[in-house]
């Protein structure tokens, strides 16, 4: 149903005014995460669901795909926390955490139980390592510079790492960051730090071509 | 001091743009909207990886056959058990004649059939002959070294039979 501003309309003095005027504040505000989630968990409502999912799905997903650097793996992780919410969306206390808290630790768990698995390859991956980074006066394309940033970041180790993208790719602070991973915000602090520390190491012979 | 800590400045700006290069590939919504809500549908509750790995017993064929042949074990041992525990407590009961003659002796507890009780007299009779056998002195290897008149001195085995049975005991 089309609709028009109040503003716009009250100010045509004389004209004949519908029966039934629409106006802005019969607009059905965006719904907020508590409803959304009182929706899912008593309703088992799936438009609430639909709704979630499109406004949390990229952000989830940049976090699992730093987290675990492949994109289906990623996509899966998504999902199963996804599902997880729709599973256990009662469990869901708003006083004791936002949704978007939740949802982070719930991903952050979803990509520890997939790293846990595929230990093995990344061992398997470690032994190429030497032999994959260039010398340091070599000049290196800029998509060669993510492939090694994105190859640093992943192996940093599983705490680092996530601190870090939460950090600096999410924007959370050191407060909420510690929410998600059970930690206080000056041991974040300190594995935000190290991870930098890492991965200025790593990445030093790439200075010289910045 | 101030060098060094421009230097850890400039490094770190070095990092933060380093880092900026880590894009992320462009999802496909749509494609993950629907993978995700065909899993919903699947199974209702939409369970997870995770959640699958409760039921991962049955989608392993060793685990699933590990898991049969402990159940069966345990159900062997138990009506073997069970059957002891019968035994013992005197539900079939055997009972060995002086003679060599088993004789089942049914519970008085158990409600007794007409076969049970059918049984019973045959096997009675069986024993009433063995105990005549050996009261005249003749088993069963002597009776084909019988001569005439030994057979004529014993007295003839219905007659016997009827006198331990009565009449009626023909008809069974």
């Amino acid at each position: 149903m089309p609709t028009a501003p109040t503003k716009a309309r009250s100010s045509k003095k004389g004209a004949a005014e519908p029966e039934n005027p629409v106006r802005l504040s019969d607009q059905p505000p965006t719904p907020t995460d508590q409803d959304l989630m009182l929706r899912i968990a008593q309703q088992k409502d799936q438009d609430a669901f639909a709704t979630l999912v499109n406004r949390y799905r990229h952000k989830l997903f940049a976090t699992c795909y730093r987290m675990l650097g492949q994109q289906a793996e990623a996509e899966e992780a998504v999902q199963d926390s996804f599902l997880k919410l729709w599973n256990y969306a009662k469990s869901w206390d708003a006083e004791k955490a936002s949704l978007n808290t939740w949802l982070y630790t719930i991903t952050g768990n979803t990509c520890r139980d997939v790293l846990r698995k595929r230990k093995a390859i990344l061992v398997e991956h470690d032994d190429n390592r030497e032999s994959e980074l260039p010398g340091g006066q070599e000049v290196v394309e800029q998509k060669e510079q993510a492939r090694l940033v994105k190859k640093a970041i992943n192996e940093l180790p599983e705490r680092q790492r996530e601190a870090l993208v939460l950090s600096y790719y999410q924007g959370l602070s050191h407060k909420e960051i510690g929410a998600i991973m059970g930690s206080s915000p000056k041991s974040i602090e300190g594995l935000i730090a190290r991870a930098r520390t890492d991965l200025k190491q790593q990445l030093s012979f790439l200075s010289e071509a910045l | 001091m101030s060098k060094d800590k421009n230097k850890t400045d400039m490094a770190d700006a070095q990092l933060d743009r380093l880092m900026g290069l880590y894009e992320v590939p462009e999802l496909d919504a749509d494609a993950f909207n629907q993978k995700l809500f065909s899993r919903l549908g699947q199974d209702g509750a939409g369970a997870t990886n995770s959640d699958n790995q409760h039921i991962m017993i049955w989608s392993r064929p060793w685990r699933f056959a590990a898991f049969t042949v402990v159940v069966l074990l345990s159900a062997g041992l138990l009506f073997s058990k069970d059957d002891f525990e019968k035994r013992d407590a005197g539900q079939i009961q055997t009972a060995s004649v002086s003679i060599g003659v088993e004789k089942t002796v049914v519970p008085a507890g158990n409600e007794i059939t007409d076969v049970d009780r059918f049984l019973n007299e045959i096997i009675d009779q069986d024993i009433a002959v063995l105990e005549y056998s050996v009261a005249m002195n003749t088993g069963p290897e002597k009776e084909s070294a019988t001569s005439q008149e030994e057979d004529q001195d014993m007295p003839p085995i219905d007659s016997f039979l009827d006198e331990l049975l009565g009449i009626e005991s023909r008809t069974l």
